[in-house]
């Protein structure tokens, strides 16, 4: 998801701020990028690689990754491929999460992390404006009605909702996504399980009310 | 309707501007290959291209790459623009897939240049506001960041750590969580 309109002040500088003619070969000034090309960097930047690598660089990276609000309104703290070395570090997956949604200063729009339970609480709360949420445990999560509805009432900005590995309450959750997200577009529950099937009532209005719609597998279970 | 279009493409093709580099060299360049950049976009919109367009920030050196990069690309616009109003059965679309190959299989090569040409490239693009080249050089350096350490960084680019004891401290703070 893009962010939202609010553009970047970007204009040249005609004249530009330095003239890199003279410069001998093999050394120009790094540090010294406008902030047009910073943003253009950065933006293509996981949010792991701008808390952890180059928004700590320099004195400039630093204010730039802190002041430049948009480069926060997309946190991505998925695990990419091969990147199993972070997998176990929760806390550290967490850490960085709170630091983001702070950098983000209640402008996040899209979150997608591993952190599920009592954590999607905090995320919501940090990110009132969120249009897309997505979420995969690091390990099969089971949450409960009221934890998992007092999230999506904290969301009625939620267009895009995609779990995975979880546990869900059927009804209530889709109750909650009828009752606060009139905006939801897709809602992605293939990857979880549920152990009920949904009253047919309610998903009569789900496959009306959301365009691209995939819910949960239905868990047959004889001892638990 | 679109043969009167393409008329008009290629007497727009054939107008060429002189583009003139820092260190005073002119290049002559159709103003389709020109109009990839909007600064030169702009400036020819408000007539002030005679007599040639200066670009104190770009060298020769610099300014042949950059024409490389748009006679390349601008080609490529116009072959979308040809395809998309006559044909679009399969064949045609075949040649199109090949020539978009093509062109990615020339933004790779064109990338493959010392850091210092790619800074002077990026600036380059910035200032003529060439979208598609900055996003290109844009991405071949944060492709080089991902997953460093900031001290990889530096290094990389021969960036000063400049940042004071305080914002130090404040780092450590924030990321007390990388070193548990």
């Amino acid at each position: 998801m893009p962010p939202s309109s609010a553009r970047r002040h970007k204009r040249r500088r005609v004249g530009g701020h330095r003239n890199p003619s003279p410069s001998p070969p093999e050394s120009r000034d790094w540090a010294a990028l406008p902030s047009d090309v910073l943003w253009e960097v950065f933006r293509r930047l996981r949010t792991a690689d701008i808390l952890c690598g180059a928004g700590q660089v320099c004195a400039a990276r630093r204010r730039f990754s802190i002041d430049e609000r948009a480069l926060w309104r997309r946190i991505d703290l998925t695990a990419g491929d091969g990147d199993d070395a972070w997998k176990n570090k929760r806390q550290r997956r967490k850490a960085m999460a709170r630091l983001a949604l702070e950098r983000s200063a209640g402008q996040c729009e899209a979150f997608s992390g591993h952190d599920a339970g009592r954590f999607l609480r905090d995320v919501a709360a940090a990110a009132p404006s969120l249009r897309s949420l997505r979420v995969r445990p690091f390990r099969w999560y089971r949450t409960s009605a009221r934890r998992i509805s007092r999230v999506i009432a904290k969301l009625p900005l939620l267009e895009e909702l995609a779990l995975s590995e979880m546990v869900l309450p059927n009804d209530d959750l889709m109750q909650a996504l009828l009752d606060h997200c009139p905006r939801l577009e897709l809602l992605d529950l293939g990857g979880c399980v549920t152990l009920s099937a949904m009253a047919s009532e309610v998903r009569t209005r789900l496959e009306k009310a959301i365009k691209h719609l995939t819910l949960p597998h239905i868990y047959i279970y004889t001892y638990f | 309707m679109a043969s009167a279009g393409s008329g008009d493409e290629k007497a727009a093709a054939a107008a060429m501007i002189t583009l003139i580099s820092s260190d005073n060299e002119k290049f002559e360049v159709t103003e389709a290959t020109a109009t990839l950049s909007q600064t030169i976009r702009h400036m020819i919109e408000d007539g002030c291209t005679d007599g040639g367009v200066p670009l104190p920030n770009v060298t020769s050196k610099i300014l042949a790459r950059v024409i490389e990069y748009c006679k390349k690309h601008a080609t490529a616009a116009a072959g979308e623009e040809g395809s998309s109003s006559s044909f679009s059965d399969a064949a045609f679309l075949e040649v199109d897939r090949a020539f978009l190959e093509e062109l990615e299989e020339f933004d790779d090569a064109f990338l493959e240049v010392d850091r210092a040409t790619l800074f002077d490239l990026i600036l380059a693009a910035n200032y003529l506001d060439i979208k598609g080249l900055l996003n290109l050089t844009c991405q071949k350096v944060a492709d080089s960041v991902k997953g460093k350490t900031p001290e990889q960084i530096r290094e990389m680019y021969n960036i000063v750590n400049d940042l004071t004891p305080e914002e130090e401290a404040e780092i450590r703070r924030e990321t007390q969580w990388a070193f548990e």
